[in-house]
């Protein structure tokens, strides 16, 4: 479970998190959904610690990232938004380092590496220094290191960028699965599609508030839209803005 | 319209922002008027003091006065700019302006922009003053002038070496062949300074009276040497200075070159490794696999690499006079040295945490505690200076017993200076995320360590003399030696840093 109460972040004279109370639950699916710089990114990386609240409290199974960023970064699988790895190691020598930086037997870790190996088709990049591996295999990579320590709580920030279909397909089953064994897992994206797919629960934040929390069917149910695009629209009120915007531009 | 000026001032601002260093303390970088040479001072009162030094030798002879001081310039113009100019290309820092339809000239000339204010100004005062020095003390104006030609000409060759040098060694590189091949190149640079003034010394040295003469010619018409001749008017050696200033600019025109090629990206396709391997194995070696991974690391950095070699073999060619001259009887002085080449070693393993680079961000993910960083990185180290120590056995093997003392007391030494500077390194990084690099640790920082560094040393040394000061004033010979107190004292200094930098902070 991951829970927000009344988190500000401020960046200088930006306020990227803006008094979010949010609850996400465990065995479920969320999507993090708001337009470019509304704070998802923010939010994830406070939940690892790697960003500080300025006030308010994160809560990552009951410990705060903070005080307790060791245990918190036990539970957390997080994969960034940026491609953040190590270009000069191979993939296996990444994991090796891993195993031992989280404490995995070695059995254990083998039988991990290899099913995640063969789920994300790295089979063949195992020897390979990870710097000559492709954007979307890259971005593989950091998925399957967010999983490597069955974390309780999955944190990916923008996971299917990049990937191809069959492997996003892969990553939503995974996901899936994941979720129904009783862990947290949140995801943002901006493709409202897969967030409607694949999600139970949807968040969406705008300029560092919470605006709308659901499944897609109560949403739908509350704001009378047809579809998680209409809904998103209506809630940001990016919806009038848009329509004033292109009356002017295509001088309607 | 972007100038160059406005280029390199986003330049030097990426580096600063990537290395995590926005605000607080750390010296802001402004540009404007003067401010290329503010940001020089220290190397230029530094440089200044120590040239003029050189100045008075210049009243005696102006050729060997001039001439090392231009060797000095050299070696260190080696040094600074190269790592420098091979950060930018591995570190991609110019990846965003080559996609931009900027002007190349502009470009270049704020890469060159860029060079001088990392430093490069300040070598410009090994020999300027040297030779305003000399000038005024003998004078004879002309002194200035070809001081000028000559710092300026080395100035150049120094920074045509380093983009040549930086241009060589992309981090990635599958294949170790060109790994060897660059890390070897790289020695070659750093001890390029060390083999020209022993080559110099071992011609003065040896060269018998008779001789004297001709070989004080061909000194004369030697660059750097001669600019300090032409001052006297000798047709030689202006012919020969005026040909090393012309040989200087055309280095420095192809090195820029090669350097531009580098950074427009062709150089630095990563070969792709050879044939695809299905299998895999998690380390199981001996060694932790945090500190496997350093290694690796260092081992993939053929720059870095080079540069922790050659201070692992500093010690040991400051220590050779004792191992091949006709001092067998001092071993014992080498043992009370141990500390001292224990500091050199230990500084080392600021280069572990800047290969890290902007990889370091992964680290933040992880639930690593800043201690075990600090240890993974010190432990890296000590497995290399492990053959070194062996080395020590070796060249002392007719007396085991010191041999064994002093190998003992290296690897001991090693290790507490490495475990202590690392601590030291890591305490200094900041708390969020940040790539780390040279800006990141900040020059100031350098020299703190090294301080600290010297007064442990120095109280170590100083410990160990009180029973040879015993013995000598008060004809006492107390029961522990000097060497064997050291060896003690280096016993309790490594296990205390072990155990005090076991820091238990999340990074
Ligand atoms: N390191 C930083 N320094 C200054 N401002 C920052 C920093 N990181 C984020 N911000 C600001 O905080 C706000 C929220 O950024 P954040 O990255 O969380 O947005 P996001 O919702 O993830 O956007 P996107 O969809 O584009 O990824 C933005 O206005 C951004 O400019
Ligand atoms: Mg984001």
């Amino acid at each position: 479970m991951l829970e927000y109460r009344n988190v500000v972040k401020r960046y200088g004279g930006v306020v990227a998190v803006d008094g979010i109370s949010v609850k996400f639950d465990a065995g479920r699916i969320n999507a993090l959904l708001g337009p470019n710089g509304s704070g998802k990114s923010t939010m994830m990386k406070m939940a690892l610690g790697v960003v500080r609240p300025d006030s308010g409290e994160v809560l990552v199974d009951g410990m705060n990232p903070i005080s307790d960023a060791l245990k918190v970064r036990r539970v957390v699988g997080y994969a960034p938004e940026e491609i953040i790895l190590y270009e000069s190691l191979t993939l296996t020598e990444l994991f090796s380092f891993l195993r031992e930086v989280y404490g995995i037997p070695r059995e254990e870790a083998e039988q991990r590496i290899r099913f995640l190996a063969k789920l994300f088709k790295m089979e063949e990049n195992m020897n390979k220094l990870i710097g000559e591996l492709s954007h979307g295999n890259k971005r593989k990579i950091l998925v399957a290191s967010a999983l490597f320590h069955n974390p309780k709580v999955l944190i990916l920030d923008e996971p299917f960028s990049g990937l191809d279909p069959e492997v996003g397909r892969v990553l939503k089953e995974m996901m899936r699965k994941y979720a129904n064994e009783g862990n947290t897992v949140i995801f943002s994206t901006h493709v409202l599609e897969i967030a409607e797919a694949v999600a139970d629960e949807v968040t969406i934040v705008y300029k560092g508030k919470l605006v709308a929390k659901g499944s897609t069917d109560e949403l739908r149910n509350k704001v009378r839209a047809a579809d998680l695009e209409s809904i998103f629209m209506k809630v940001t009120g990016l919806e009038s803005d848009l329509k004033e915007l292109l009356d002017t531009l295509w001088g309607a | 319209m972007v100038n160059w000026f406005r280029i390199s001032e986003i330049l030097a601002k990426e580096a600063q922002y990537r290395a995590g260093r926005r605000t607080g303390s750390m010296r802001r970088l402004s540009f404007g008027t003067g401010s290329l040479l503010k940001s020089n001072l220290v190397t230029v009162a530094f440089f200044s003091m120590f040239s003029t030094t050189f100045g008075f030798m210049v009243t005696s002879s102006p050729a060997l006065g001039l001439g090392f001081a231009g060797l000095m310039e050299l070696f260190f113009g080696i040094i600074t700019t190269a790592p420098a100019l091979q950060n930018m290309v591995s570190d991609k820092l110019l990846d965003p302006l080559t996609y931009l339809p900027l002007n190349e000239r502009e470009i270049r000339k704020s890469l060159l922009y860029i060079v001088l204010y990392w430093g490069g100004i300040g070598l410009l005062f090994i020999v300027l003053p040297a030779a305003v020095a000399g000038a005024l003390l003998t004078h004879n104006l002309y002194l200035i002038l070809w001081g000028s030609l000559e710092a300026v000409s080395l100035l150049l060759l120094s920074v045509g070496i380093g983009y040549i040098a930086g241009s060589v060694s992309p981090k990635l590189s599958g294949r170790p062949l060109s790994r060897i091949l660059s890390t070897l190149a790289w020695l070659a640079v750093m001890s390029f300074g060390f083999v020209f003034m022993a080559v110099n010394n071992f011609s003065f040295s040896h060269s018998p009276q008779s001789s004297l003469k001709t070989s004080k010619d061909l000194l004369e018409a030697i660059p750097p040497f001669s600019f300090g001749s032409a001052s006297a008017g000798s047709p030689l050696s202006v012919t020969s200075s005026l040909a090393f200033l012309l040989f200087s600019m055309l280095l420095f025109k192809t090195g820029a070159d090669r350097f531009w090629r580098a950074l427009s990206a062709e150089m630095l396709i990563v070969k792709p490794g050879s044939d695809v391997k299905l299998q895999w194995k998690l380390w199981s070696g001996p060694l932790p696999s945090p500190v496997f991974k350093d290694l690796k690391l260092l081992i993939r950095n053929s720059r870095m690499l080079a540069s922790t070699i050659y201070v692992f073999f500093i010690p040991l060619f400051a220590a050779s006079p004792f191992f091949f001259g006709s001092v067998h009887k001092l071993y014992s002085l080498i043992l009370i040295l141990m500390p001292w080449m224990g500091t050199a070693v230990g500084s080392a393993v600021g280069n572990l945490y800047l290969t890290e680079g902007s990889d370091s961000r992964f680290l933040y993910l992880l639930p690593i505690t800043k201690g075990s960083i600090v240890r993974s990185k010190a432990l890296a180290l000590a497995v290399l200076a492990i053959p070194i120590s062996l080395m020590y056995f070796l060249l002392m093997m007719d007396v085991p017993l010191i041999g064994a003392k002093v190998a003992l007391a290296f690897l001991l030494s090693s290790i507490g200076f490495l475990f202590l500077d690392s601590y030291l390194i890591m305490m200094r990084l900041p708390r969020e995320m940040a790539s780390w690099s040279r800006q990141t640790l900040g020059q100031g920082w350098t020299l703190i360590m090294l301080l600290v560094d010297m007064v442990v040393a120095g109280v170590m040394t100083a410990v160990s003399l009180i029973p040879l000061f015993i013995r000598w004033s008060l004809g006492i010979s107390l029961p522990l030696r000097s060497g064997d107190l050291l060896l003690v004292e280096l016993l309790v200094f490594s296990a205390v840093v072990v155990f005090l930098t076991n820091n238990r902070e999340p990074i």
